[in-house]
């Protein structure tokens, strides 16, 4: 039984019957018993009805009801009558014809408004367009001509010479006037030296010349010459050209020789050095010289042996220095140095061997000229005993063989017979190595032998070959001279015999080598390789690769490698291909003395170069390429030209007793007495031949052989006898030969031999303005016809996008009503056929009209539907077909002016082909024969400098000391190598005297006698003293 | 004492209609006052509500042929009513001039003191203002339950949804009524 909370709680609940049928029963029940909880449910019930009540609404709510039937609306009639049908029906046609038509008259004239229009812009299009086409054919036209004109207005003018100042030697210039085509054009050319104060120092004057001139600068002290600008200005009527630089003035060169008393020493012994330094022209220094001598040991250690000292007149120089007993055996190298350096260090050996005196004068005369390892070496030996001249008979004699300074085998003792003389026969192991062999030969009983050593000849199985082409490269195509040195393994020259073959083995040419020296010629074709094969003397094989024939290249020649001193150095020069312009120079001592201008083909060219008859001795030939700038060397030989301004030595001795004297004579070519500075040497004839033959016995070479260079800078003692000149042509071609790297690397490394002033960048400024002006000019007529035709083409864009855009809504609005019309007619015929096809279903008749009616708007929306594919197409419009793409604007094709070809032109018109030398070249080097023809120098050749100022006063003359044998008290015991060492002895009018003792005996003497002139001339005599007569 | 199970179980719809016009329009009459009530709190004022129960009337009467098939007409009544309430209160025009809540509804019974009429509208605003506190799902409930005397079943067969949930609303609905009133 619930209580009544829970039943009070409850009741909002059971009033709205929220309480399930259990609960409800409960509530119910409790209601029955208790009177408060029905008292409380019936103010809930009071409460309920209140709220009922309360949410009634306080307005009356109308009653409803149902609604009336409406009567129908009542249409008026329009008209009063209706129209007939045929009224109707034209009215109908007549709405269709004017809804059909209007619309298509409206379009029309609007199409054939805007057509027009786009026609009128096409017009004036192409119009604008064919003017610009015409502007611009003229525009060309005027520009072209404009690029001739000012072509032809321009002088390109081009100096070439030496890089420096050359003081004392010629100075020649190559002035070259051409047009913008490379030809020739006549001018007026002056040449010009000012000093930096404005100072005229040389005017050449104007000299005329037919697009070349040749010009050389003055003899000029070279202190005024320094820093002067040098202006070369070539006038012709209209224009002129002009160029200028700075010259700077080339250092004098010097070049050294260094002669000994002899070759070989021993310790105690005085050796006497002389030093002569010359000029590049072999003339004397006019201010002393400060220098400084060294001498080398064996052990590379150096020894400062004098100086500084100055040289004498006649830059003479020279000392004298007792070896020192302890100085070990071996080589010595005694250098001298400048102390300005203005020349490179000389340096010359002699030998230091511990010999004692020779008792006996000993000769070994081998059985042949050389040897192969396994032959037997058959020799004569004859010994003379040197103090009674009588045969050293029955005297024992041991040879040993060495090899690089050491023993080969053991000694072998031979005797000699009544008459001195001892056969030898010294077998050499067959397998010899190779290095240089010896023979070693001691004569006599032990404490008083006697050595001498000869080297020996063996011919090894290899020989060393090098190959040499003439000018530096193999050129393809066109003819090469190879030279060939052939060297044994112990360096000797050898004789070898070769074949050179191509690259299949075809024999192309023979070669032979006399004294290690050879030539062959050799027309190389492209891509293939050729090969040296030696194929004698027997038993030596071998091959070597020919270097590789380049293409392009400028292969140089000369007919003849030495020449007489007054033939110009005549040059061949081919080059396969097109002909190119080259410059030729020859130099002499690094001193540019002649230059031409020539084109090289592949038949040939021959180009001779005019020197002056003083430039003689070694001249370097170079071939220049003339379109860099400094021009690039690409091929050089060396010319050997024959002095002819000789000094005639002459020696005549004279006896008396003992007493020799020796009258000297020194003369010019034409007999005349010449001052000179004269050499004297008496040797023993053993001691002069000592050191053998390391050089063709056919001349005599002053300076050593070290480098290439060297040779360029050797003065040559020439024998007048053809056998000479091919050999000094060989050694020239060989000794000489240099190769050019091409690159900048090799051109920064050497000092450029050829100054190239060029006015092509003037020329370029200027043609570059002209044309600029003429480009402007032009250009705002081009660029007022481009606005133009842009304007048009803009408009001609408008007319055509107002015409399509029309067109298009045109076709849009045809194809909508198009549209609409097929879907009604479809729809209306086909609720037509449906309502009769209905009719014949309900069993009614058919209405034939009405189902024709139908067939026929079915049959006009189908072909409503169908037909605007052919008459709505594009292409079905008429007219021009706009609707193909957006419109493209006529092709200009190459009048855009994109490029502006003037630098195209000026580049072909400087570049093409270089100034051809039309005219020959004058003899203007007459002018560098600034030496006159004698022994006086000219005034102003040389500053005259102040020696007071130039020579230190603390630096002494060098101590060249003269020596002659005098014999005491007739005792012959110490006979000297040397008789005679006079370093200095001055021939005044062309007479000298010296006078000597001569040791007791038969000793057999040489005599040598070097002499020089202040005027460049050289001279050397030998003569043979026989003490026996 | 009346059997409070016996009204919560009778039937809701006016018997005794005929099936023809004149029972609808009978039936719509006897109910008109709580219709109007009805939609009256469900659109906020009494015109809407008298055009949405004239609404309701019309569409009834055009349905007139399915009268007979109704078996609680005044249930179907009710339902029609607050269709055509709601359609109206979609109706975008509707919701734009719809009034914001308007002044109290006064109504005096004829010939009551002043005292009488001034509590009268004071119990009716309390009344108002509990409804007003009523979510509308609730107030549905309550005002088909008691203006509309729906049983709760009718009630659930109408909103589509459980009797629980109905009955649910219904205490909620009545709860918030009472603290309105002051019973609790």
């Amino acid at each position: 039984m619930p209580s009544c909370d829970d039943c009070r709680e409850h009741l909002w609940d059971f009033a709205y019957g929220l309480l399930d049928a259990a609960a409800a029963e409960t509530v119910r029940a409790h209601l029955a018993d208790c009177p408060a909880c029905l008292a409380a449910f019936d103010q809930v019930e009071t409460q309920r009805k209140r709220v009922k009540s309360a949410l009634l609404p306080e307005k009356p709510v109308p009653l409803f009801a149902p609604p009336t039937e409406e009567a129908e609306p009542v249409i008026l009639p329009l008209f009063a009558r209706p129209f007939s049908r045929h009224a109707r029906h034209f009215a109908i046609a007549a709405a269709a014809l004017i809804a059909t038509a209007l619309p298509f008259a409206l379009y029309s004239r609007g199409l054939s408004q805007r057509e027009a229009e786009l026609t009128v812009a096409r017009q004036q299009l192409d119009d604008i367009v064919s003017r610009r086409a015409e502007t611009r054919k003229q525009i060309e036209v005027q520009l072209v001509a404009s690029v001739r004109g000012t072509t032809a207005g321009l002088l390109h003018l081009q100096v070439f010479g030496s890089a420096r100042y050359q003081p004392g030697a010629a100075n020649p210039m190559r002035v070259a006037t051409s047009d913008m085509d490379g030809n020739a054009v006549p001018a007026r050319v002056t040449v010009r030296l000012v000093k930096p104060d404005g100072q005229l120092l040389f005017d050449s004057g104007t000299l005329s010349g037919q697009g070349e001139v040749v010009v050389a600068l003055p003899e000029l002290p070279p202190a005024e010459v320094a820093a002067c600008k040098l202006e070369v200005t070539a006038r012709r009527p209209r224009d002129e050209a002009r160029v200028e630089t700075v010259l700077s003035v080339a250092e004098p060169a010097f070049t050294t020789q260094l002669t000994f008393s002899k070759s070989v020493y021993q310790p105690g012994e005085t050796v006497f050095v002389r030093s002569l330094t010359l000029d590049p022209f072999r003339r004397p220094p006019e201010a002393p010289l400060k220098l400084t001598y060294h001498v080398t040991d064996p052990n590379q250690r150096e020894r400062r042996l004098t100086g500084p000292g100055l040289t004498l007149d006649g830059g003479v120089g020279g000392f004298d220095f007792v070896i020192d007993p302890k100085w070990p055996d071996g080589t010595y190298a005694v250098t001298v140095r400048d102390a300005q350096d203005r020349f490179p260090p000389h340096t010359r050996t002699f030998q230091l061997r511990r010999d004692p005196p020779p008792q006996r004068r000993q000769e070994i005369t081998f059985d042949r000229g050389s040897y192969k390892p396994g032959d037997a070496v058959r020799a004569t030996l004859k010994a003379i005993r040197l103090i009674d001249g009588k045969p050293a008979a029955s005297e024992a004699v041991t040879v040993t063989l060495y090899l690089n300074d050491k023993a080969v085998g053991k000694p072998l003792e031979f005797r000699t017979d009544g008459d001195g003389v001892a056969r030898l026969d010294v077998p050499l192991p067959a397998d010899l190595a190779a290095g240089a062999p010896r023979l070693s030969v001691l004569t006599g009983p032990a404490g008083e032998r006697d050595r001498i050593v000869r080297p020996l000849a063996v011919d090894w199985p290899r020989l060393s070959v090098e190959l040499f082409p003439q000018g530096g490269d193999l050129v393809e195509g066109v003819p090469n001279r190879v030279y060939v040195r052939a060297r044994t393994l112990d360096n000797r020259p050898a004789r070898m015999t070769g074949r050179v073959t191509d690259g299949r083995g075809r024999e192309i040419t023979t070669v032979q080598t006399s004294a290690g020296l050879g030539i062959f010629p050799l027309t190389p074709k492209a891509g293939e390789c050729y090969t040296l094969h030696v194929t004698g003397p027997d038993g030596v094989a071998g091959a070597t690769e020919l270097p590789r024939a380049i293409a392009g290249g400028v292969a140089l020649s000369v007919p003849a490698g030495v020449i007489r001193a007054d033939e110009p150095v005549h040059v061949m020069l081919y080059h396969a291909g097109r002909p190119q312009p080259v410059l030729v120079a020859a130099f002499c001592h690094n001193r540019l003395v002649a230059l031409r201008q020539a084109i090289a083909t592949d038949d040939g060219t021959k180009v001779s170069l005019p020197t002056a008859a003083g430039i003689v001795g070694v001249l370097r030939v170079t071939v220049f390429d003339p379109q860099t700038s400094p021009p690039s060397p690409i091929a050089e030989r060396l010319v050997f030209r024959r002095p002819g301004a000789d000094l005639s030595l002459s020696v005549t001795p004279t006896r008396t007793d003992n007493r020799v004297r020796l009258d000297l004579r020194s003369a010019d070519e034409q007999d005349h007495p010449a001052d000179a500075w004269l050499a004297v040497t008496v040797l023993r004839e053993s001691a002069a031949t000592g050191s053998g033959p390391s050089l063709p016995a056919y001349f005599h070479l002053l300076s050593d052989l070290r480098q290439p260079g060297d040779l360029e800078n050797a003065d040559v003692f020439l024998d007048d006898t053809p056998q000479d000149a091919v050999a000094l042509d060989q050694l020239l071609g060989t000794q000489g030969w240099r190769r050019f790297v091409p690159g900048p690397a090799a051109a920064g490394v050497k000092e450029a031999d050829l100054l190239k002033l060029d006015n092509r960048e003037q020329l370029e400024d200027k043609y570059a303005t002209a044309v600029a002006a003429v480009t402007e000019r032009l250009a705002a007529d081009e660029q007022r016809l481009a606005q133009q035709e842009q304007e048009h083409k803009d408009e001609l864009g408008c007319a055509v996008a107002a015409l399509t855009a029309y067109r298009g809504h045109g076709a849009a609005y045809l194809r909508s009503s198009v549209g609409a019309f097929v879907v009604f007619t479809f729809s209306v015929g086909a609720t037509v056929l449906a309502w009769g096809l209905m009719r014949i279903v309900h069993g009614r008749l058919a209405v034939r009209p009405l189902m024709g009616s139908a067939f026929a708007l079915l049959a006009l929306g189908t072909f409503g539907y169908v037909a605007p594919g052919y008459f709505l197409t594009p292409n079905a419009a008429g007219g021009r077909d706009f609707a193909s793409g957006p419109w493209q604007p006529p092709a200009l094709g190459n009048l855009a002016w994109t490029r502006n070809p003037l630098p195209a032109i000026i580049a072909e018109g400087l570049g093409s082909t270089e100034p051809q030398a039309t005219s020959s070249v004058a003899s203007a080097y007459a002018l560098a024969e600034h030496r006159a023809d004698g022994d006086a120098l000219p005034r102003g050749l040389f500053p005259v400098r102040d020696k007071q100022n130039t020579t230190p006063p603390l630096v002494n003359p060098l101590p060249v000391r003269a020596y002659a044998f005098e014999a005491a008290n007739g005792t012959h015991a110490a006979a000297p190598e040397v008789l005679v060492w006079h370093p200095y002895v001055l021939a005044e009018k062309g007479q000298a005297q010296i006078q000597f003792d001569v040791p007791a005996g038969n000793g057999k003497y040489r005599v040598f006698v070097n002499g020089h002139t202040r005027a460049g001339r050289l001279g050397t005599a030998r003569l043979s003293l026989d003490a026996a007569r | 004492m009346n059997d409070p199970a016996a009204s919560t179980e009778r039937s809701a719809a006016p018997t005794g209609y005929a099936p023809n016009g004149e029972g609808l329009v009978a039936a719509f009459n006897d109910v008109r006052a709580e219709l109007v009530s009805t939609l009256t709190f469900m659109l906020g004022n009494h015109e809407d509500a008298q055009d949405a129960a004239q609404d309701a009337f019309l569409k009834c009467w055009r349905a007139l042929d399915g009268v007979a098939d109704v078996r609680n007409l005044r249930a179907w009544i009710f339902r029609v009513g607050l269709n055509a309430a709601k359609d109206l209160q979609r109706n975008a025009w509707y919701r734009r001039s719809r009034p914001l809540a308007g002044p109290a509804l006064v109504r005096g019974a004829p010939g009551a003191s002043p005292i009488e009429v001034a509590e009268a509208n004071e119990f009716r605003e309390r009344v108002r203002a509990a409804l007003q506190t009523m979510r509308p799902e609730e107030r549905e409930v309550y005002l088909l339950r008691e203006n509309g005397s729906l049983t709760y079943e009718e009630i659930a067969h109408q909103r589509h949804c459980p009797v629980g949930t109905v009955k649910t609303q219904m205490r909620t609905a009545l709860r918030k009524l009472r603290e309105a009133l002051g019973e609790s």
